[in-house]
């Protein structure tokens, strides 16, 4: 048999039982979408973060404080910071610049406590950031008025607009050079203000406070002093002057017993992480297909019975065991095919759909994000519609052998 | 085997297991058919008449015995050299037509041509050719239910010829027809053996059926019974 007849045949076979072959293709069609949404999601987000990488710079090397080792019993003996074994001081920050390939070196203090803005008799909450260190979803601070705040400020603050607006500020360029009081208060109920002066808007929600506040903030906070002397910088970021210095540079730094990460470290990490995240997602979906075959084995063997006659009849004729296993392999492949192709759609509007959710929460938030979080490309479309085809013709391989070797005079006689 | 015969059987028997007990279909059988022979296989239910055109046919094969059909020896042969032997050598009709519902009538004639891979133009050609020879030109593109009972026949026949085959095998070809229907079929059969050559083998329990033959082998518990005369 020539493929066009094969294919003409099949199709009106399937087109003879519309319904069973509707609802045997739902369950191809759910799993595929389920592969597909969830493994562009993947995509989409493993997209943004090689993105936002990218734009930091490849040079940059994370420099942290060593750490003591953590077992099970210090994790949760110690649910805050373990220990730290080496820390980074501004003696080391310094020692650091000297370093051969250094070309720039920004140290960080985190201190990501919510705390309360009050301006003018209002107040809000908020949640200190860093635009330095970039968390990978978070698009590029935009100043909307005043500056914006550079490294190692003794004192200032960058106010986010939405929180201006929140404090009941309409002219939000008119809050720059004004004070703003932020105010902490510990669990046991010590409570700290401390007056700040606004240098810039910023667009969104974030708050940025500059490093000496930051510094201040964190000593009331832990209750020490010179605290950059007992615990040192929480992170330092070390930038090459070439590509080629990162290896060597790294090595060199970790040898000094500090934790160290590079870019390409990291984007191997979050890689992993993807790839974890995006094969448990697609497990489920490829579940949901399995189960999906076993409705097309199902489906296939009642036609098989149905049409036990016309086979006896094609043989009859000088119809082939090949020709019958091909009739029926490409009825329960075309099963499949069909649920990839609608599955791979669905999935497809289903993602375009949670990322314009995804967009429209994020946006209410204050935060900027273009970018699309679920994304398809080509090797999805074509891993889709093949597995969706696998999966119909794995599942058409016991009905259509068992077609196959139908004795063609019991065949005949079948009513 | 001689090159005498298109057909040759000896010993041919055939045994059926059903369940524990084992069915004797053909109980050792030599026959000689000539070709362009036209055979009646006469005989009560059981007496092996479907089976010989089943083996012949090469949809059946023997328990022991030889069966050379057109110098090829079927119960030794593979599965290839069969389905070749139902493709170009052999083709049946049967007393339910055993058309596809779903196919028109120049579709069902067609289906052996598709089976062979030839070109749609070609087989479009041969198919309608065939309906000719059968006195069908009419209602070509009709579905079988849509046909009477004679016409389905003819479209049956149709769909034999188009293969251009040696051996017509005909199981009860008129069971399921009046006697004028029955009567015009048998005349169409005996005008292709006659103009065309074929060698037909037609299971029937009717004699009116079987006096079309040139010869009638009577069989009964799988056996052949001594021929009467003539």
């Amino acid at each position: 048999m020539i493929v066009r007849d094969i294919a003409k045949i099949s199709l009106s076979n399937l087109g003879r039982r519309k319904v069973r072959t509707l609802l045997t293709t739902s369950g191809v069609i759910v799993g595929i979408l389920t592969i597909v949404t969830m493994v562009s999601l993947g995509i989409g987000v493993q997209e943004q973060m090689l993105r936002n990488v990218r734009a930091l710079g490849m040079e940059t090397i994370f420099v942290q404080p060593a750490t003591e080792e953590q077992n099970v019993f210090t994790m949760f003996m110690q649910l805050a910071q373990p220990k730290r074994t080496r820390i980074i001081t501004p003696a080391i920050v310094a020692q650091f610049k000297q370093m051969d390939g250094v070309s720039q070196v920004t140290p960080e203090v985190d201190f990501a406590v919510p705390m309360v803005l009050k301006y003018d008799g209002q107040q809000t909450a908020a949640f200190p950031g860093s635009s330095r260190v970039q968390n990978p979803f978070q698009a590029t601070v935009v100043m909307v008025a005043g500056r914006s705040l550079s490294t190692n400020e003794p004192s200032g603050l960058v106010i986010g607009e939405v929180l201006a607006r929140e404090l009941g500020v309409r002219n939000v360029a008119s809050m720059v050079g004004q004070e703003v009081t932020v105010e902490l208060e510990q669990p046991r109920g010590d409570q700290l203000d401390l007056p700040i002066k606004v240098v810039g808007v910023s667009n969104g929600r974030t708050l940025e406070v500059a490093f000496g506040d930051k510094v201040r903030l964190k000593e009331w906070w832990f209750n020490k002093q010179n605290l950059l002397e007992t615990d040192g910088y929480d992170v330092v970021m070390v930038k090459a002057s070439s590509l080629s210095k990162v290896t060597p540079l790294a090595k060199q730094l970790e040898d000094m017993g500090y934790k160290v990460q590079t870019l390409l470290s990291m984007v191997d990490l979050a890689n992993r992480m993807v790839a974890i995240m995006q094969t448990m997602l697609a497990s489920v979906g490829a579940l949901a297909t399995f189960v999906a075959s076993l409705g097309i084995v199902n489906t296939m063997i009642m036609a098989i019975y149905e049409r036990t006659r016309e086979i006896g009849i094609l043989k009859a004729l000088g119809a082939s065991r090949g020709d019958i296993l091909r009739l029926f392999m490409t009825e329960a492949g075309l099963i499949g095919l069909m649920g990839g192709i609608v599955g791979l759609i669905l999935g497809w509007l289903l993602g375009l759909g949670l990322d314009w959710v995804a967009h429209q929460y994020i946006g209410s938030q204050g935060i900027t994000i273009t970018d699309p979080f679920f994304m398809v490309n080509g090797w999805l479309i074509f891993g889709a519609l093949a597995f969706g085809t696998l999966v119909g013709l794995f599942a058409g391989i016991y009905p259509a052998s068992r077609a196959a070797r139908l004795d063609p005079i019991a065949a005949l006689r079948h009513e | 085997m001689t090159d005498e015969f298109l057909i040759q059987a000896t010993g041919l028997t055939r045994q059926y297991k059903m369940g524990t007990a084992t069915v004797e279909a053909l109980a050792g059988i030599d026959l000689q058919v000539r070709a362009g022979e036209f055979i009646a296989l006469m005989g009560p239910s059981g007496s092996g008449k479907s089976t010989i055109l089943n083996i012949i046919g090469g949809l059946d094969r023997p328990t022991s015995g030889e069966i050379w059909v057109n110098g090829t020896e079927l119960s030794k042969a593979g599965e290839k050299a069969l389905v070749a032997h139902r493709r170009n050598r052999v083709a049946f009709i049967f007393q339910s037509f055993n058309l596809l519902p779903r196919l028109t009538a120049l579709e069902n004639v067609e289906l052996p041509l598709v089976l062979a891979s030839v070109n749609p133009r070609e087989r479009w050609e041969r198919s309608i050719s065939a309906l000719q020879q059968v006195g069908l030109t009419e209602r070509l593109n009709h579905k079988p239910t849509e046909l009477s009972g004679g016409e389905q026949q003819r479209v049956a026949i149709a769909r034999a010829l188009v293969a251009n085959p040696m051996i017509l095998l005909a199981d009860e070809p008129t069971g399921n027809l009046d006697s004028a229907r029955g009567a015009e079929i048998m005349g169409v059969l005996r005008n292709l053996n006659r103009n065309r050559g074929l060698t037909l083998l037609v299971v029937t329990h009717d004699p009116e059926v079987a006096g079309y033959a040139d010869r009638t082998i009577r069989l009964r518990d799988g056996r052949i019974l001594p021929s009467e005369a003539g």
